[in-house]
């Protein structure tokens, strides 16, 4: 995994858990690094009146901190979830209903916002609900000498001058979600928009075999996938 | 989000089946599901899966100025979020039920002087370390309450605090790179047993589907060395002495199973650490520890089940895939009110390293 | 007739102005609504501001108190802006407790303004007291973008702020204010700017007012500083890399005419 990227980019080992709550409609957790993060939907289900809208369904978002009480921080996650919910899920499929995405950051070493998208992607598939594709977060922080650095830790996000979080989607190549803070040139920030694309092509190759280890207990689904050559798919990555 | 509750046709089931002394999943009445507890990367972060609920417990501290009562004690906070995550009957916000467990975690941890409060003291009557256990239920299937007490226990006894010098009127607080964290000094290990009533029949950590048709319940924390913490009735159901005696000593014997366990599982996770070369969290990836956590998991409850298998001399029939274990005869009583457990949950008393003090205070078993 | 159609079908009333290449408050597809800065517009305050984007209105004032330092870092002051978006201004918001608009727009300025001054500057007592500066921007009146107008207010009234002497009480070693020190200047290390493009279809309009972003598909701010750096970015809508160097170019040209207002603004004050 994570094997044919440029040399100069180097992420942390991501490892996911599909269907992990019994209750929820889809759940995933995300870990990169020591960076963990559990998603869970439940939709779509009844709205509360105030809220219904006829033309389409009602994304509702909580985000929690693993410590402490809520921070303010949480609110922008959650405006975050949302936004990137709502270019993707197909709201218009189930009008006057709503989704309710539960965000809980278990453990937070950087990149959070990105091992976040990734969860929620993978719950978002996990639930089955109809999107117009799929997405990938990538983070990455700009160090003092202008060199990048891709999943960065909290460390590194601390002594760095620029941090990014790029969203992009997988039908068009396009960025969905951009949240950018630190002091980057116009120049700087286009690098690190097109380089980090590469990292999100691993992250989709990586949701593939996430569910294809899922899709594997499911006796409906072998026939369909290629056979396992011993070891090739359980080995752990070095 | 609206309750889905129970439907009739399960309830009516579950009820005429607990009466024949079964349980819907196969455990014998003084059972407790598996438990797999697992660390996070950080210090204090514990995950504890009890059978399919899934709680995790994070432990954090701050400097805060001190009660002026208590001028040279830092304090401990418990707050149970019940996520709605977990079930469509938790909305997240603050509830009757995550009241009670975080009263039933006050009592039983923090009134019961578990954590030495004044090693937390910087400077008296300005400045003490605040510690705050947040306690996360992720996955619902029954008994909160002990895997709350679990995770919460085994993540104390996990933290370490940072290390702190006073010069003068200044105080320097280190972070973990610079100087390595230090353990809470913990003094006993409560840990509590609940058991619902159903009935005649007593179930010891009911899961989700008991728990609504049961009675009501009675959560006791008792601490390994056999003293009872914080006794708990819950639900309005009335219980006679010796049943009352009857569950404290079910919930003696079941705290030195659970405590054995804690104390296997941190010293696996601090093996682990060390041979990874560092004390320190962030130098390992969480992924492999992971990993090798789970692996040693696995190891341990084949080997396990194994020699149950072999010595299980219980009866039990099986429908296809679903084994049902009969529950053991409960209402046998000796002479002296000395309950008479059967072998199979008497049995893991063995792992407890001091059987010989345990059998003197105990005939019974 | 035409009021009726704009509430049953928005998404196409826009579009027939669109196709024109007109905007429906009569603006060019690149044109912004006329901007007004008012400096020092609250006396009470250390420094203020009111911004006007076309009806859009929101008043920035900073107000300073003396607080505690924080044992890791006994020599920083505190920068705390609140973004308060209360019910007069837009039915949209709830009344009484904070929005979670509010809280998302207060946790942007934040991210934005954590390296505008050197928060060594605001100690007073190193260890003991220092400056806390509570940035409060509330909206008068919300049409639109009022991020960009938050930011602008804010970045004038940190411009145009001013703190007063101290003194020390020797008995007491209490922290005063002196009304007849001489005041020093807050020193900025950058001014931000702050612009927002709506996505609507495949079109992207600078400025958005309330009807646009209530049916645009997206929204990019953009907040560059005075030397044309990118400070923060924000975006929320599905863009390709040709459309978003496109934007970060808009965005520039826009940013430098709204700072050399700004700098007008402060010289006069």
């Amino acid at each position: 995994m994570l094997g044919t990227l440029e040399n100069s980019i180097r992420v942390r080992p991501i490892s996911s858990e599909l269907s992990i709550l019994g209750n929820c409609d889809g759940s995933a957790r995300v870990k990169q690094g020591n960076s963990s993060v559990m998603v869970g939907i439940w939709g779509p289900v009844e709205v509360k009146q105030s809220k219904e809208d006829p033309e389409k369904c009602v994304i509702e978002t909580t985000v929690k901190g693993a410590t402490g009480q809520g921070s303010p921080l949480d609110k922008m996650y959650e405006e975050a979830v949302r936004q990137t919910c709502e270019q993707v899920v197909i709201t218009s499929a189930h009008p006057r209903t709503c989704i309710q995405v539960i965000v809980q950051v278990e453990s937070e070493d950087g990149a959070i916002l990105a091992v976040m998208k990734n969860a929620l992607c993978l719950a978002l598939m996990d639930a089955g609900l109809p999107m117009r594709s799929m997405f990938a977060g990538v983070s990455c922080a700009q160090q003092e000498n202008e060199e990048l650095m891709w999943d960065p830790t909290a460390e590194e996000e601390e002594e760095s001058t620029a941090q990014y979080t790029f969203v992009y989607e997988n039908s068009r190549n396009n960025v969905i979600y951009v949240h950018c803070t630190g002091e980057s040139t116009v120049e700087q920030y286009m690098l690190a928009l097109q380089k980090s694309r590469q990292v999100a092509t691993e992250v989709f190759g990586f949701y593939r075999e996430s569910f294809e280890k899922l899709l594997r207990k499911d006796v409906k689904f072998q026939m369909l996938l290629p056979p396992i050559i011993k070891g090739e798919i359980l080995e752990e990555p070095e | 989000m609206r309750e889905v509750p129970l439907s009739l046709n399960s309830q009516e089931f579950l009820s005429s089946v607990l009466k024949e002394g079964l349980r819907p999943d196969a455990r014998g009445g003084y059972d407790y599901r598996d438990i797999k507890i697992s660390f996070g990367p950080q210090w204090g972060h514990a995950e504890v899966l009890l059978g399919r609920t899934r709680v995790l417990a994070r432990v954090s501290t701050t400097v805060a100025q001190p009660a002026p009562s208590r001028p040279n004690e830092g304090s401990l906070f418990f707050n149970v979020h019940l996520s709605p995550l977990s079930s469509s009957k938790f909305s997240g916000a603050r509830s009757d039920f995550s009241t009670v467990v975080t009263r039933l975690l006050e009592r039983t941890i923090k009134e019961t002087r578990v954590i030495d409060t004044e090693c937390l003291c910087i400077v008296a009557g300005e400045k003490v370390l605040n510690l705050r256990v947040d306690i996360t239920l992720l996955d619902f299937a029954g008994n909160v309450i002990d895997a709350s007490c679990i995770a919460a226990m085994t993540a104390l006894s996990h933290f370490r605090r940072p290390d702190f010098i006073v010069n003068g009127e200044e105080i320097t607080l280190f972070s973990d790179k610079d100087r390595d964290p230090i353990p809470l000094s913990i003094l006993h290990v409560p840990i509590t047993c609940t058991i619902g009533f159903s009935g005649e029949k007593i179930l010891v950590d009911p899961n989700d589907e008991e728990e609504s048709v049961m009675d009501g319940y009675v959560s006791i924390a008792t601490n390994t060395h056999h003293e009872i913490c914080y006794i708990y009735l819950g639900g309005g159901v009335t219980l006679t002495p010796a049943l009352v005696s009857k569950c404290c000593e079910i919930s003696s014997l079941k705290t030195q199973e659970i405590s054995a366990q804690i104390t296997k599982s941190l010293d696996e996770d601090s093996a682990l650490r060390r041979k990874a070369g560092t004390d320190r969290p962030s130098a390992i990836s969480s992924l492999t520890l992971q990993e090798k956590l789970d692996r040693l998991y696995v190891e341990d409850r084949t080997n396990k089940r194994e020699n149950l298998q072999a010595e299980d001399g219980i009866e039990s029939a099986t429908f296809g895939s679903i084994t049902i274990r009969y529950i053991d005869e409960m209402d046998t009583m000796d002479e002296d009110g000395v309950v008479a457990l059967s072998e199979s949950a008497a049995e893991p008393a063995q792992t407890i390293p001091d059987t010989s003090q345990e059998e003197e205070s105990f005939p019974g078993f | 007739m035409a009021d009726d159609f704009k509430i049953a079908q928005p998404k196409q009333y826009q579009r027939l102005f669109l196709k024109d290449e007109i905007r429906p408050d009569g603006r060019a597809l690149t044109g912004c609504r006329e901007v007004k800065i008012h400096v020092n517009a609250v006396s009470s305050a250390l420094g203020s501001a009111m911004v006007c984007y076309g009806n859009t209105r929101v008043i920035a004032g900073i107000k300073g108190r003396f607080a505690e330092p924080t044992i890791n870092n006994p020599n920083s002051g505190y920068l705390i802006p609140n973004m308060i978006l209360p019910m007069t201004c837009n039915t949209k918001y709830r009344p009484g407790y904070p929005d979670d608009a509010g809280v998302a727009m207060s946790n942007k300025l934040n991210t934005l303004i954590t390296d505008i001054t050197d928060l060594m500057e605001l100690c007073v007592v190193p260890g003991k007291v220092v400056w806390s500066l509570n940035l409060d921007v509330v909206c008068i009146n919300d049409d639109g973008n009022v991020l960009d107008a938050a930011v602008l207010a804010l970045s004038a009234a940190l411009n145009n702020t001013w703190l007063p002497a101290t003194r020390v009480m020797e008995e007491t070693g209490r922290v005063l204010v002196d009304p007849e020190g001489e005041r020093s200047r807050l020193e900025l290390k950058f001014i931000p700017i702050a612009v927002t493009l709506s996505v609507f279809d495949d079109k992207t309009l600078p400025d958005p007012s309330e009807d646009e972003e209530n049916i645009q598909s997206g929204s990019v701010t953009c907040c560059i500083d005075d030397q044309s750096k990118i400070r923060a970015m924000w975006s929320s809508a599905n863009l390709s890399d040709d459309v978003i160097s496109a934007a970060l170019v808009y965005v520039q040209k826009r940013a430098s005419v709204l700072l050399s207002v700004l700098r007008k603004v402060s010289k006069t004050s």
